[in-house]
C-alpha cells in the first residue's frame, strides 16, 4: 500500500489542504501550532475511521464550518484505490470507499494497517497497566480479526458478573449463580490470556531486536504477565475458579470481579530493570518507541504487509546517536509520514532520501525533494 | 409543546415500542392521524383482542388462545423430545423450519445480570417439573449463541445431566446458501471447531 495523496476540507485547521506524498519517507516541518499533527490525525482517521485523540465529530470541523471532508488516494496491490470520510456536526460520520457508502469502519481496517507514533506512547510504559493492555489488545486487533471478539466477549461476561456481585450483595439473587458465571469468567479468561501471551510471545524478537539497533547498549525484554501462567499447573481454569471461590466475600463486598485478565500487565524489562518503575523519561521514550516498531514489523510479518507509519514529533527527545539509528530503520521501510518542528534532527546523509513538506498556519508551503 | 396533548401522549406511547425511535413514532401518530375512524379501530381491536385473548400456555409456556397451546395438544408429536428455546417468537422460527417434532419449553428470556435477570426470573423449575415424569429422554438447548444464550445453556444442562437425559446444545456455524467468503471470523471459527468426519 501506498498513499499517493491527501486532501481535507474544513479538518481542524486546515481549511483547504491538498497533498502529495511520495513513497518513502515522507518529513513534514512545521513550527509549533502549524497543523503538523492535525494532517497525520487526517491519514489516520482515513485508514482507521476514527481518530485517536477525539471520538467526537465536532473538534474535527473547522470553527463555523458544518462538515469536514478527509479524502485519500492510494495505491493497493497495484490497483488504484480511494477512501473518503465526511463528518457533519451532529450526524453519523459517512465512509466511502472507492465512492461507494456504506462501508463500516471494518472494511477500512482491512485495506491497511497504520502505526501511529505520538509523544501521548510514553504513556504505555509510564502509566498504569492498563495503558499496556491496551498495546496488546491494539496489536492483538491488528493481526488477528478474530481478538475483538475474545476481547468484547470477556468484557461482556466481566459486566454481567459484576452486575451479579452486586446483585448478591442486595441478595437480589442467590449467592450460587456465581458459580455459572465464575466458569463462564474462568473459560472467556484463559481465551484471552492465552492470546495475549501469544501476542506478546510474537513481539517479543522483534523488540529485542529494534532495541538493539536504535539503542546502543542494553538489551529489552518483554513478558506478559498473568498470577495464574506462572504457576506449573496446566488447568489455568480450575486455577481461576478456585481464586475466584477464595476472594468471593470481598468481590460481593466491593461489588467488583478482582481476579481475571483485566488486572494484567506486560512487564518491560531493560538488562533486568522494570523500565515501567525505574526507566528514566528517556528510556521509557525509547521502550515506547520500540513497542510501535514491533507491532510494525509483526503485522509486517503475519498480514504480508508493511503498514504505513506515522510519527508525530518524535525525534525531539531522543539524542542524536538514537536519532540516527532511527532514521535507519525507518528507511529501510515503505512508506512513513513524519512530522517535525527541526530539519536539524535529521542527519543530512539521511536527508536526500526524505520528501520535504513545509507546513505554516495549516498551509503546505512547499514540497522539496 | 409543539403538539396537542392526545397526539403528544399517543407518540409517547408509540415510541415504547421496540424498534420505534422518537422520529418513526412520530410518523406513525400523523399516520394514525389520518386513517379513517373504521381503520384505526380495527387496530385497536386488534391489541385489546390480543391483550385479551392471548394468554400463556400452561404447559410449555409458548403464547396460546386457550389454556394449553396447540403444540402442547398435537398427539403427532414426539414426547420424549423436549426443545428448550428463549422466546416464543424462537418456536415460530423453528416451526417454520418444520423438521423438529418434539415439544417445546419457552423460557422467557435469558439469564442476564446486566438485566437484571436471574435464573429465578426464568421457567426453569417449571422445565425441571416437566422432566420428572421420565418420559423425555432428550433436551435440545436452543437458546441464542451469544453469552446471554450459552450461560443460559450451561446453567440448564448443569440441572439436568444429574437426571440422565440427555443434553444437546443446537450447533452454531455457516449458514446454507451462503458465501463462505462473506462469513464473519468468528463464525468461521466455529464452524471450523464444529467440524465434522465425512
Amino acid at each position: 500500500m501506498y498513499l499517493r495523496n491527501v486532501s481535507l476540507l474544513n479538518f481542524r485547521n486546515h481549511k483547504n489542504t491538498s497533498l502529495d506524498f511520495s513513497p518513502g519517507i515522507n518529513l513534514i516541518i512545521g513550527e509549533n501550532g502549524q497543523g503538523k499533527t492535525n494532517l497525520l490525525e487526517a491519514i489516520y482517521v482515513l485508514f482507521n475511521g476514527k481518530s485517536y485523540r477525539t471520538s467526537l465529530n465536532d473538534p474535527l470541523i473547522f470553527l463555523k464550518e458544518e462538515l469536514s471532508v478527509v479524502r485519500g488516494n492510494f495505491i493497493n496491490k497495484g490497483k488504484d484505490e480511494s477512501v473518503e470520510i465526511i463528518f457533519k456536526i451532529g450526524e453519523t460520520k459517512i465512509i466511502k470507499i472507492n465512492k461507494t457508502q456504506n462501508q463500516g469502519i471494518k472494511f477500512l481496517k482491512r485495506l491497511t494497517n497504520t502505526i501511529l507514533f505520538s509523544p501521548e506512547d510514553l504513556k504505555i510504559v509510564k502509566d498504569g497497566p492498563d495503558k499496556r493492555r491496551d498495546f496488546i489488545d491494539e496489536v492483538g486487533e491488528q493481526i488477528n480479526y478474530d481478538y475483538s471478539h475474545l476481547k468484547w466477549k470477556f468484557l461482556r461476561i466481566l459486566k454481567h458478573r459484576n452486575h451479579l456481585l452486586k446483585q448478591v450483595f442486595i441478595r437480589k439473587q442467590d449467592e450460587r449463580t456465581l458459580d455459572l458465571w465464575d466458569e463462564r469468567l474462568a473459560l472467556s479468561s484463559v481465551e484471552l490470556i492465552r492470546a495475549r501471551e501469544k501476542i506478546v510471545e510474537k513481539l517479543k524478537p522483534h523488540c529485542e531486536r529494534i532495541y538493539s539497533k536504535v539503542s546502543p547498549i542494553g538489551t529489552l525484554g518483554a513478558c506478559y504477565l498473568n498470577e495464574f501462567i506462572k504457576r506449573d499447573g496446566e488447568d489455568i481454569e480450575g486455577e481461576i475458579i478456585q481464586k475466584l471461590k477464595e476472594v468471593r466475600r470481598y468481590e460481593i463486598e466491593r461489588g467488583v470481579t478482582l481476579v481475571g485478565p483485566h488486572k494484567d500487565d506486560l512487564g518491560l524489562y531493560v538488562d533486568g530493570m522494570d523500565v515501567r518503575l525505574y526507566g528514566s523519561q528517556g528510556e521509557q521514550r525509547v521502550v515506547s518507541l520500540c513497542l510501535k516498531m514491533a507491532e510494525l514489523e509483526l503485522i509486517k510479518k503475519e498480514k504480508n504487509r508493511t503498514p504505513l507509519l506515522l510519527m508525530d514529533d518524535v525525534m525531539s527527545e531522543l539524542d542524536e546517536k538514537r536519532r540516527d539509528n532511527l532514521s535507519e530503520f525507518i528507511l529501510n521501510l515503505k512508506q512513513s509520514i513524519i512530522t517535525s518542528t527541526n530539519l536539524d534532527y535529521f542527519n543530512p546523509k539521511y536527508r536526500d532520501k526524505m520528501t520535504l513538506i513545509k507546513i505554516n498556519k495549516g498551509l503546505v508551503e512547499g514540497k522539496m525533494c | 409543546m409543539y403538539y396537542a396533548a392526545p397526539v403528544a401522549m399517543l407518540i409517547d406511547e408509540l415510541a415504547k415500542l421496540p424498534g420505534i425511535g422518537p422520529k418513526s413514532a412520530q410518523r406513525l401518530a400523523f399516520y394514525l392521524l389520518k386513517v379513517s375512524p373504521g381503520e384505526a379501530g380495527r387496530l385497536v381491536n386488534a391489541i385489546v383482542d390480543v391483550k385479551e385473548k392471548i394468554g400463556f400456555c400452561g404447559v410449555c409456556f409458548n403464547i396460546t388462545e386457550g389454556d394449553v397451546c396447540e403444540l402442547c395438544q398435537d398427539f403427532n408429536r414426539d414426547d420424549s423430545l423436549l426443545c428448550v428455546v428463549e422466546e416464543p417468537r424462537d418456536i415460530i422460527a423453528l416451526e417454520k423450519a418444520g423438521n423438529f417434532k418434539g415439544r417445546y419449553h419457552v423460557l422467557g428470556g435469558a439469564i442476564s445480570p446486566i438485566e437484571g435477570i436471574g435464573p429465578g426470573d426464568l421457567k426453569i423449575k417449571e422445565l425441571l417439573n416437566r422432566l420428572k415424569d421420565g418420559k423425555i429422554k432428550e433436551i435440545v438447548i436452543a437458546t441464542n449463541p451469544n453469552i446471554e444464550g450459552e450461560a443460559t445453556a450451561m446453567y440448564i444442562a448443569k440441572l439436568v445431566k444429574p437426571l440422565e437425559i440427555r443434553v444437546t446444545r443446537i450447533a452454531s456455524g455457516l449458514p446454507v446458501g451462503g458465501d463462505l467468503e462473506y462469513a464473519d471470523e468468528v463464525t468461521l471459527g466455529k464452524a471450523l471447531e464444529g467440524r465434522r468426519e465425512m
